[in-house]
């Protein structure tokens, strides 16, 4: 049995430089459009591009298919045309019997379906059969392909790093205040 | 164990499929009235309106039964049960049942008023309908009901080429699922597409006696050929409805685990009053995301695995020809007191959220898809908000799966 895999986003890593973006669309669509990519990094608003620093490190995000364990599109398919591989955990539609109705779409609450209109077609990623072309293209290691069992493992490094460095800012300001009572 | 299951709809499938997935070898009989193996009807005006062809209604094909190892009693009706011999009656013979899942579904909803006994005149539940429709060579069709079977019926239609009117009874379309402002613009579109719409006017006869010449309203008489009847759906189950209790919808009142007021019986789909996941009273939901999901609640409690119905929630797709229209959970926000909305719009796209002490239990858009799956997320977190802003920002995916309906307590 294979192992189940996912693509695993790490916000910290990543420069926004949509390489991923465009390997995903030349990979299923043969051809280079951003907004065909099953996979969409966003920017989130308020931010200006700017190097990254220890407060801005999560300026971009990604929006792409969490292969869901109860994935609300399968539900909402009326022709049954969305399954998840048990195996691969892969949910993937079959266009053969899908009607085009984008309840899938307007389910997801990652909103990682989307409509190509000139294939009149739902799209979303189905892990390029195995080999994600998203993370074999990705310079900086923000997206990997983890087992599942590992996948939490970014997230909860990023947590201790975070308490680490809030703890070491309280500790410097404490510092900082007792220099300023000592001086007045 | 015998495992029988009254209803081929998605729920006793649903049911049959949980239940098989659960107990390899137990034996599965659903019995169905229809001669078809099961079919999808949220496709069925897909069907009417020459968009697929017919054989892709269907979602499960008869060898399929056998691979998975369901009998399929089909054209059989259940006229009675006697529940303390863990019987059931049918036309031709018994069948006897230790655990029974009834998934009878829902049939339309007439007036009593309305003499309905003639030829052109249709409702728009089965494919049986679908096919008379199909068949029937009309030209012009008055849709009774602005549902969003009425509409889909009379989008259909349109496709097939007829002249189309729909007359609603109340003050906008889609009262049930839209609120003013949003039905309007949904007006708007069927209007530019040629569909006549016609708002607060009540039908009051289909005059002549064997074939239909018009309908008359509280306003005027229109001339058809065609009538739909579209006024609503009712639960079905009148062989077992004095034996069992029933909720304030007219459904088989049943409690998480989709059992009924009878030992061994469970209950799912349009048949069901279950509870509403925003509101927690028991509702009539009649629709299909939460119909598969009860189904597979009351397999898996019948075979033995407890597990828990998370709600049902309201989410409603219209496609007008082309232009998504959705809505999410409670709708007539704003028309009542306690209720907050904040409305955007966009050139040919809006968008509505209803909030009620700050939660998101509502929303409703035009043109507008792209959001709807993490306001849907709101609506299922109850995610409170206090600000648009805040409701369109919360949009950080985790780095971890989640599950649809977030609350699950299985
Ligand atoms: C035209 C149309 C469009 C729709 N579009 C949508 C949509 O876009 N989105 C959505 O969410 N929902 C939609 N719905 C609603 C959705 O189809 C239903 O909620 C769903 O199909 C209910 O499934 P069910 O299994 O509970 O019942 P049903 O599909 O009604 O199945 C019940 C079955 O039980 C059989 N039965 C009943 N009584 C007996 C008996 N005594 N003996 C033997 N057999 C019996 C019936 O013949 C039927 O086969 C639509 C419905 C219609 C009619």
């Amino acid at each position: 049995m294979e192992e189940e895999k996912v693509i695993v986003y790490d916000p910290v890593y990543c420069s926004g430089c949509m390489r991923c973006m465009t390997a995903c669309s030349t990979y299923n669509n043969g051809a280079t459009s951003l907004s065909k990519s099953r996979l969409q990094i966003v920017r989130h608003e308020g931010h200006a591009i700017s190097p990254l620093t220890e407060e801005d490190d999560l300026i971009f995000d990604v929006l792409t298919c969490q292969q869901c364990n109860q994935p609300a599109c399968v539900y909402f398919c009326p022709t049954l045309s969305i399954k998840k591989n048990n195996e691969t955990g892969c949910v993937t539609i079959n266009h053969d019997t899908c009607v085009g109705c984008r309840m899938c779409m307007v389910s997801c609450p990652f909103g990682a379906i989307s409509y190509d209109g000139d294939r009149r077609a739902l799209i979303k990623c189905e892990l390029c059969g195995g080999d994600p072309q998203c993370v074999r293209f990705c310079p900086t290691g923000a997206l990997k392909f983890l087992p599942k069992k590992e996948a939490h493992l970014p997230k909860r490094n990023h947590l201790a790093r975070n308490l680490i460095q809030s703890r070491t800012r309280a500790i410097r300001d404490a510092a900082t205040r007792e220099g300023e009572h000592a001086g007045s | 164990m015998k495992f029988v299951i009254v209803g081929n709809g998605i729920a006793g499938v649903s049911a049959a499929h949980a239940i098989r997935k659960t107990k390899r070898d137990a034996s599965i009989t659903i019995v169905s009235d229809e001669v078809e193996p099961t079919y999808s009807a949220c496709v069925l005006g897909h069907y009417l309106g020459e968009e697929i062809p017919r054989d892709r209604v269907f979602i499960k094909n008869l060898s399929e039964y056998a691979q998975d190892g369901i009998r399929l009693l089909s054209s059989q009706k259940v006229t009675g049960i006697d529940a303390e011999e863990k019987k059931l009656i049918l036309e031709k013979a018994d069948l006897v049942y230790d655990k029974l899942i009834i998934a009878t579904g829902s049939k339309p909803f007439i007036p009593p008023s309305i003499q309905a006994e003639r030829s052109g005149v249709f409702t728009f539940k089965s494919l049986s309908d679908t096919d008379k429709l199909v068949r029937w060579k009309g030209q012009s069709a008055v849709i009774v009901g602005s549902g969003p079977i009425g509409l889909e019926a009379g989008m259909a239609l349109k496709r097939r080429g007829y002249r189309v009117v729909v007359i609603e009874l109340l003050s906008h379309i889609l009262p049930k699922v839209f609120d003013r402002r949003p039905a309007g613009l949904i007006k708007e579109i069927l209007e530019r597409k040629g569909v006549e719409v016609l708002e607060g006017e009540r039908l009051v006869e289909i005059p002549g006696t064997d074939t239909v010449t018009g309908v008359a309203t509280d306003r005027r008489t229109i001339g058809c050929d065609t009538v739909i009847l579209a006024t609503g759906m009712k639960p079905r189950g009148a062989w077992v409805f004095d034996k069992i209790k029933r909720g304030p919808c007219g459904g088989i009142s049943v409690d998480e685990k989709m059992q009924t007021s009878l030992a061994d019986v469970f209950a799912c789909g349009d048949c069901v009053d279950a509870r509403d996941l925003i509101t927690g009273r028991p509702v009539s939901s009649m629709l299909w995301h939460n119909a598969r999901r009860q189904g597979e609640i009351a397999g898996y409690n019948a075979a033995g695995l407890s597990r828990q119905y998370e709600g049902s929630l309201n989410a409603t797709g219209l496609n007008l020809f082309g232009v998504q229209a959705v809505s999410i959970g409670i709708s007539g926000g704003g028309e009542t007191d306690g209720f907050a909305v904040i409305e955007r719009e966009r050139e040919d796209a809006y968008q509505r959220v209803i909030l009620q002490r700050s939660e998101v239990v509502g929303v409703q858009s035009v043109n507008w898809p792209e959001d709807m799956g993490h306001l849907l997320a709101s609506v299922v977190r109850k995610e409170k908000v206090t600000s648009l802003h805040d409701a369109l920002t919360k949009r950080r995916p985790p780095l971890r799966t989640m599950r649809p309906f977030a609350h699950v307590r299985t």
